[in-house]
């Protein structure tokens, strides 16, 4: 017989949770969950086309003087690939995430107008394509880091040294390959193409020409932030990154690796002082749990792929997008080289105009662009070429609905004319790239759009590593197409990655001609910015003229933010990361 | 007895030792973090200047020697992700939130499951049985990592009552404890019962019975720890797979534990943090089943003479 008070179902639920509950209260850490505010309504800045300004000198921005009543902003984000607190210890992804936070280029993009304006630098200009100058601001002092509160001084000519030679030295930074060839490889090297003219004057005396030191100096996409390079000398290494001494809106302070990162303001910033006391950021790469932190009120503000966008928006939580576009969408034909190369195939189908014609004219964009992207960013005509870069041709945008529009039955025509009747094969190479979710969601709809016309596909998963590996390798990339992302950056940079060979490009090639490889050669060495221009406008003619990519669309990066703590989010977009200038998001209260 | 626990030590090793092997190919087998982390303008100079730098360049028998030979003294080598630490600072770091989060896991386990089981066994064929039963089947039945983000959804979101992530006060415990623990509530529960509901028609629970024994005893005393044995294997394998499993809940909840740092290094293809997590997971689960058999043998000596 059993006792009837064991058969209650009550004391076997609830006293098993007691007992848990008193063990978890038992245990514990520190908590980093801060719960915050709670909601209300923002505004998106539009975007305003930038102009470049070579010298210009403008006044600082007034610092703000507004302080929320919100102490802690939290941001939750996917971890960079690479996590560094220094800037040339890693990628541009991590440098411009975390390492910009706490330290400055010499030049910044102004986050509303994307203009080049002066910031570390007051003052620069090219004397020639060897020589630039750069005039320093005076009395910017470094943050006082440290348990003693170590004072580094002011930034100096010095610094900007330092942080030349460490990237040059860098095995993982992104300036470190151009800063070894442009200034060498060795500190003596890189000394020797230095010249400090005083403590606030610098000389940057490139061994190969170099136009747009003016743009790696904002580093948008490198590694060119500064740091002191007293606490180098006096701490080393280990010291620098316990307690990084920048010259930033923000001080780190904080941080659990692979956790999260936690900045201080600078009260009374010489440029911008933030409006939030503290800046945490979360490094959370499950989407799901992003959503459900910014919906539970843990965080004000994260990433999150575009088609969660309207549930955000349906709970109360804004988009904000940034004013130039983050991010190039586009196809690349692997294996398509010029005749003249060892790496020609004849029999390669990628290498008839006709066959790149009939790839483009299957596409529809619209569609892409509406139920893809959701009806977010704006047309790429010409892969690594914008209307506000460098290079650009007006007659692309006039002439692409004519030479690319969406014409299925002309692709069949063409596919035939090219003498591939029964059709083609081709392989879909599916990888992830951050800040390009829609990866999967296009490869899909192409094998579609494809067969329709007579290109049969078939769709492998693979590892962009094992892309980047099997590239070098160039016969393995024939007949092989993939959609991939990459960034808003001079077309000099993307250029150098996809279609220019080395010494003066990178390892990969695709689409060269001996003309086009000659006026890369000549744009990689061009005595100013107008030579530079024209030439990028003969590549981009032979790239738009030739089909060499199947461009799809730009796209900004976007932030979803909780409107009752953050009414402003305006920042100019960066290479990779997409996310800076956290200093000058506008509390809401 | 001695003897046995030498033999299964000797077989434990040669078992981590293989796991190793086949985990350092494995990881090389797929490509190399070069690729992943040069930027995309590295030529093949630069590429080649990282393989030297980080020893890649030397043929995979060096690397795996060098990598087991500097194991043996306590180095597994920098993380490349983590510029700065090395992979015993991060594994170090990392290891008590995910040991505490699987022996909360397991207690939670076991203190739901135990008087579940038991109630089951001891109600055969009511609804109460029933309805542990089919607790049973959803809990083996949901992915863990499902079950987190539900529970996430519910408590955290949609009821606030819970943090969604993160490790801090007791609160950041309950969701990802639960989600962990579900899976072995449901395993035990079903060990729990059909092991009682063996030992309850034995001879001496009904002569305990006959002779008066208050029904209390004659579960918990009489039944329970004959019934014990079984479930005990399976609570050693359980612990292993705990740590070793919990990849998916820490990602999910953000708990700050080895299972996120295997997770966060291998889309940068961090081999050196990698490859020591996993054999470090294999390292774990070859000791709880050894420690499992040798109790085993310790309890019952017909084992160790087998």
């Amino acid at each position: 017989m059993v006792h009837t008070w064991l058969r209650r179902p009550t004391l076997w639920v609830f006293a098993p949770l007691l007992i848990i509950l008193l063990v978890a209260a038992a245990c514990g850490d520190d908590a980093t969950v801060a719960p915050t505010a709670v909601p209300a309504t923002a505004v998106p800045a539009a975007a305003v086309p930038a102009t470049a300004v070579p010298t210009a000198v403008p006044a600082p921005a007034e610092p703000a003087m507004k302080t929320s009543s919100t102490k802690r902003l939290r941001f939750a984000t996917q971890a960079p690939w690479i996590e560094v607190v220094l800037p040339w210890r890693g990628g541009s992804w991590g440098s411009n995430l975390v390492v910009r936070t706490h330290m400055e280029p010499l030049i910044d993009v102004h986050n509303e107008t994307t203009e080049l304006v002066p910031n570390l630098a007051t003052e620069w200009k090219m004397i020639s394509a060897q020589e630039w100058e750069f005039k320093l601001r005076e009395d910017v002092p470094y943050h006082k880091t440290g348990p003693d509160s170590s004072d580094w001084g002011t930034f100096k000519a010095a610094d900007v040294a330092h942080v030349i030679v460490r990237n040059a030295e860098g095995k993982l930074s992104t300036d470190g390959p151009a800063f070894r060839k442009k200034f060498g490889e060795t500190e003596a090297d890189v000394m020797a193409a230095l010249e400090i003219v005083d403590d606030h004057t610098i000389k940057l005396k490139p061994v190969l020409p170099d136009v747009d030191m003016d743009l790696t100096a904002s580093s948008q996409y490198g590694n060119f932030l500064m740091h002191a390079k007293a606490q180098w000398d006096a701490e080393g290494l280990e010291g620098s990154e316990a307690n990084p001494a920048g010259t930033g809106s923000y001080q780190l302070v904080d941080r659990d690796v692979g956790v999260w990162l936690l900045w201080e303001r600078v009260e009374d910033h010489w440029r911008q002082t933030p409006e939030f006391e503290e800046f945490e950021m979360i490094l959370v790469s499950e989407q799901a749990t992003r959503m459900a932190m910014l919906l539970g009120g843990e965080v004000a503000m994260t990433e999150l792929a575009r088609d969660l966008h309207p549930e955000a928006i349906s709970k109360g939580f804004k988009v904000h997008s940034t004013i130039n576009p983050m991010t190039q969408a586009f196809g690349i034909l692997g294996g398509t080289y010029p005749d003249d190369t060892e790496w020609y195939d004849a029999n390669d189908p990628f290498q008839n105009v006709k066959i790149r014609e009939a790839m483009n004219r299957a596409v529809d964009r619209d569609l892409i662009q509406r139920e893809i992207f959701k009806g977010v960013g704006e047309p790429l005509i010409t892969q690594a070429y914008h209307e506000r870069l460098p290079g650009w041709n007006p007659r692309w945008a006039d002439e692409f609905d004519e030479k690319y529009g969406y014409d299925p039955e002309r692709a069949k025509e063409l596919i035939k004319e090219a003498g591939y009747e029964g059709g083609i094969d081709a392989t879909f190479l599916l990888m992830q790239f951050p800040g390009f979710p829609e990866a999967t969601a296009i490869n899909e709809y192409m094998f579609t759009a494809f067969k329709e016309v007579g290109i049969n596909a078939k769709i492998e998963d693979w590892e962009y590593a094992r892309w980047r590996e099997q590239l070098r390798d160039t016969k393995k990339t024939h007949g092989t197409i993939h959609f991939r992302r990459t960034s808003f950056t001079t077309p000099m940079v993307v250029l150098r990655w996809y279609n220019a060979r080395p010494p003066t490009g990178g390892g990969s090639s695709f689409w060269l001609t001996t003309e086009h490889q000659t006026n890369w050669d000549d744009a990689f060495a061009a005595p100013t910015k107008e030579k530079q221009g024209d030439l990028l406008r003969a590549i981009g003619d032979f790239k738009f003229d030739n089909y060499t990519e199947i461009p799809l669309a730009w796209l900004p990066g976007q932030a979803v933010v909780d409107p009752a703590v953050i009414s402003d989010y305006t920042w100019p977009g960066n290479v990779d990361a997409g996310f800076d200038h956290f200093e000058y998001i506008k509390a809401a209260d | 007895m001695q003897r046995y626990i030498v033999v299964r030590l000797l077989q434990s090793l040669v078992s981590l030792v293989a796991v190793s092997m086949i985990i350092f190919l494995l990881g090389r087998v797929v490509g190399n973090p070069a690729d992943a982390l040069l930027p995309p303008a590295a030529t093949d100079e630069e590429k080649a200047r990282v393989y030297r730098a980080w020893g890649l360049d030397q043929p995979l028998y060096m690397q795996y020697a060098r990598y087991m030979g500097n194991a043996l003294r306590g180095d597994f080598g920098e993380s490349w992700k983590w510029q700065g630490y090395t992979t015993a600072d991060l594994i170090k770091d990392r290891l008590p939130a995910t040991i505490e989060l699987a022996v909360l896991a397991l207690f939670f386990g076991l203190v739901v499951a135990i008087p579940m089981g038991i109630l089951s066994a001891v109600s055969k064929d009511t609804p109460l049985d029933y309805g542990g039963k089919v607790i049973a089947l959803i809990g083996q039945s949901v992915p863990a990592f499902w079950m987190g983000l539900i529970l996430m959804w519910i408590f955290a979101v949609e009821l606030e009552w819970l943090p969604t992530s993160g490790r801090g006060g007791p609160e950041t415990y309950v969701l990802p404890v639960i989600a962990m623990g579900w899976f072995q509530v449901a395993a035990f529960m079903r060990l729990i019962r059909s092991a009682m509901l063996d030992v309850l028609d034995t001879e001496y629970v009904k002569l305990a019975r006959i002779k008066g024994v208050s029904e209390w005893k004659v579960i918990w005393k009489h039944c329970l720890r004959n019934a014990a044995i079984a479930p005990l294997t399976y609570f050693g394998i359980i612990l292993g797979t705990l740590i070793a499993g919990s990849v998916a809940i820490e990602t999910v909840f953000t708990w700050p534990g080895v299972g996120k740092l295997a997770m966060d290094t291998v889309a940068a293809r961090d081999y050196q943090v990698l490859q020591t997590i996993v054999i470090m997971f294999s390292g774990i689960y070859i000791g709880c089943n050894l420690v499992v058999d040798v109790l085993y043998a310790y309890l019952d000596p017909r084992i160790r003479y087998a």
